[in-house]
């Protein structure tokens, strides 16, 4: 079994930094504008509001259990039975947004680039990098993370700033009825609440008094970012956001067409390669972490191979169009939004009432 | 040697990479080459055929063949279809080629297809994820085969040339961009409408694409700008008309004058010219004057009064002489320092203000609110808007209830 050095707040920050981009940079931003029409980027505020909330929940019980786990603390306060339901949906959740993720980006790339691209293809791209790197542990993970973060930044940046030149539409607005806006933000919830990773590594997370402003910032920022990519597009493409599903590539393709810029829409794809990667070694991470939690201390290898078999299964079988990506998405996926967003909050409002380990010896 | 080999045998991921490479790199070696694949398509020409229930899909095709000038490679092919997929199906089989759409600069329609909705024709463009959403689209009066036989006459890059005669037309002539993206933008939009640009298929002239000067046959077309080529007596010809669409059909054909008055009134035009005929006073005796607009602002304030919606436009325009056409007397005082007397400022006044009347009397006649007063409308009282159109009896004829209001204010740059 591999032991997982400690993640120092920077790397710990950059890795929440880089999973709050998750599932929604890309189709996301287009489904957003059909339920909702203009309105619709409000929705990423409101997510990214409650989503800033699990991260706060997450400091007050880091500071009130500094040095445990969450499966311990779990299993202190509820009983085994009860950390394993949590750590199994913890398996599952991230799960299915590791098989939305690379479905979404499947079909990006091979609606672009590469049309003769088959499954097997990518999956061969993608799925032992991802291994490499989530066995390689955390601190590896965490310090690659820091060497791309940059070249991320700068490039999404740039993708937004210059999209914001571009913007020429004059959007209808307040057409939107609060029912359907409610029911756009239930629909997409499952594409946010990644900051939950959060409490699977909470013991491997160094974090000292002073330097929870730097994981607070860099959510922030990520959030902001996030927020600036939807905004851009849906204002970019007022009207026919349905027929461009790729949002950050196409905020690119739209100025590469209009600003005679040249063709720069190639940088928008570096950026999403670097998070696609992150993001299932993030995701797979996770699983082998709760993988660990549920079926006791065995090799990870048996994590890693059971994430393998069913994301190939998955992926191969099930979904291999963007439609079926969408309703995997909005029927299916919606309601392991319950996790992230009532009962990981739920349970740790719970803890918070306990007295901690180290007051109960006092 | 043995230390770098076990160093490399810890490192998983070059197995990985030269697995890739021997499963992809030899299998690549055996394909055909995509340049001996695909047929680069440039422009697209569809008209239809029939009663109207086929298409006749023409393609412009640049086809990468080894040993041949550049201009020999272009080709127009044609095929029909009940679909534009079932004739491209077919025009794949004529050339022994799949047909490559990435490259597509322009996608030209026959005028009579205008007349039903059009929709049919875009739907396989507007999902094809190789389009680009900037590819151009032009009416014209003969049919799309025809005038893409003109384009192939030209020099290799023909077609990029006619598509780049209409985005000059929307920068710096008359602001009517047309694009396959703001064209859907205005039909899927709440005015429904869009427009694009008109360009004339003429015989008898010099092969090449000519551009006319001034807007519409009327106005005075004379024969300028570029042109190439020999053997043809057609000639693509561009004097700014343009076709407004509404729910994607034609609803009428407009000059590029009237287009230049309609962009009085949009934000983000900031060129043209205003020309002064006849006028005569301190400095002038019956002069033909024109005025290049040098910068343009434009203020819209919207109030509701007893329900109905009051357009207010305040225009500011600086203005530059740029021509003197005195009949009389050749002008002695130096044009950089000359001042606009308020005689001019007046007339000026007068002529911008009949422009914009004649643009607003348009865009009324037609019902077809191509400037998109409608969002600035709704933006501003969404509630006393909604009150307005679901007053009026014919919800589609709300500019003849709106009431303009314009304020000008012209000074010289």
């Amino acid at each position: 079994m591999v032991r997982d050095k400690n993640l120092n707040v920077w790397q710990a920050s950059i890795l929440l930094f880089i999973l709050l981009f998750a599932n929604k940079i890309l189709v996301l931003p287009s489904l957003l504008y059909e339920g909702a029409n203009v309105e619709a980027f409000f929705i990423p505020v409101l997510l990214f509001v409650l989503e800033m909330g699990l991260i706060f929940l997450y400091y007050k019980i880091k500071t009130k259990f500094p040095s445990q786990s969450f499966a311990e603390i779990l299993r202190a306060r509820f009983g085994k039975i009860i950390a394993k339901i949590v750590f199994a949906f913890f398996m599952l959740f991230f799960f299915s947004k590791a098989v939305l993720l690379y479905n979404v980006t499947y079909v990006f790339f091979k609606d672009l680039i590469y049309k003769e691209a088959d499954s097997f293809m990518f999956l061969l791209c993608f799925l032992p990098i991802i291994n490499h790197l989530a066995f390689s542990g955390l601190r590896v993970m965490g310090r690659t993370a820091q060497l791309f973060f940059p070249v991320v930044v700068i490039i999404t940046l740039f993708c937004i700033v210059v999209g914001i030149f571009d913007i020429n539409s004059n959007p209808l607005f307040f057409e939107t009825t609060a029912s359907a806006w409610f029911l756009t933000v239930i629909k997409h919830t499952a594409s946010f609440g990644d900051a939950i990773f959060l409490f699977v590594f909470m013991d491997k997370i160094d974090i000292k008094k002073g330097q929870w402003k730097i994981l607070f910032s860099l959510s922030g920022v990520a959030m902001v970012l996030v927020v600036a990519v939807i905004v851009v597009f849906i204002f970019s493409y007022t009207y026919t956001a349905f027929m461009h599903p790729y949002a950050i590539f196409e905020i690119m393709a739209y100025v590469k067409e209009y600003g005679g810029l040249g063709r720069i829409d190639i940088i928008s794809m570096i950026v999403i390669v670097i998070f696609t990667y992150f993001h299932l070694a993030i995701y797979l991470k996770i699983f082998m972490s709760s993988f660990g939690v549920l079926f006791g201390r065995i090799s990870d290898i048996y994590g890693v191979l059971s994430f393998n078999f069913l994301f190939v299964l998955i992926v191969w079988l099930l979904i291999s169009n963007i439609e079926s990506a969408v309703f995997f998405g909005e029927r299916i996926a919606t309601y392991l939004s319950i996790f992230s967003f009532i009962i990981i909050p739920f349970v740790n409002l719970v803890l918070l009432t306990f007295k901690s380990n180290e007051r109960r010896r006092e | 040697m043995k230390n770098y080999l076990k160093g490399l045998c810890k490192t998983p991921m070059v197995f990985v990479f030269i697995f890739i490479v021997c499963v992809y790199g030899f299998g690549a070696l055996g394909e055909t080459a995509e340049i001996n694949r695909y047929a680069i398509v440039s422009a697209i020409g569809i008209d239809s055929v029939g009663n109207g229930e086929n298409l006749e899909v023409s393609f412009l095709t640049f086809i990468p063949i080894a040993e041949q000038t550049f201009t020999e490679t272009y080709k127009v092919i044609s095929a029909q279809g009940q679909s534009i997929s079932e004739a491209m199906d077919y025009a794949g089989l004529h050339i022994g080629r799949q047909i490559g759409l990435s490259h597509v600069k322009l996608v030209v329609f026959n005028e009579q297809l205008l007349e039903n909705d059009i929709t049919r024709c875009l739907d396989y463009l507007s999902r094809s994820k190789h389009m680009s959403s900037s590819t151009k689209m032009v009416v014209t009066d003969a049919s799309a085969k025809d005038f893409l036989k003109v384009a192939e006459q030209l020099d290799s890059g023909s077609s990029v040339k006619v598509s780049e005669l209409v985005t000059y037309n929307s920068e710096y002539i008359y602001a009517t961009d047309s694009s396959l993206e703001l064209f859907f933008k205005g039909l899927f939009g709440p005015t429904r409408s869009s427009v694009v640009p008109y360009l004339v298929l003429e015989e008898g002239m010099d092969n090449g694409i000519t551009v006319s000067a001034g807007g519409g046959k009327d106005s005075g077309s004379g024969g300028s700008g570029a042109s190439g080529g020999e053997s043809s007596q057609k000639a693509i010809i561009n004097n700014g008309d343009t076709i407004i669409c509404k729910d994607a059909k034609k609803v009428a054909k407009i000059s590029g004058k009237d287009v230049k008055n309609i962009n009085f009134m949009k934000k983000g035009f900031n060129s043209g010219a205003i020309e002064l005929e006849n006028f005569s006073d301190e400095h002038f005796d019956e002069a033909n004057l024109t005025f290049e607009i040098k910068d343009k602002k434009i203020k819209n304030k919207v109030l509701y009064k007893n329900g109905v919606p009051i357009f207010q436009i305040d225009l500011t325009l600086s203005l530059s002489l740029t021509e003197i056409d005195n009949k009389e007397s050749m002008i002695e005082e130096n044009i950089e320092f000359f001042v606009i007397t308020p005689q001019a400022l007046q007339a000026l006044e007068k002529k911008v203000r009949q422009s914009v009347a004649d643009g607003i009397a348009i865009m009324r006649e037609y019902k077809t609110d191509i400037l998109d007063f409608y969002t600035i409308m709704h933006n501003t009282n969404k509630k006393e808007f909604d009150k307005f159109i679901n007053s009026l009896e014919d919800k589609d004829d709300y500019l003849n209830h709106v009431v303009f209001m314009l304020s000008i204010n012209l000074g010289a740059k």
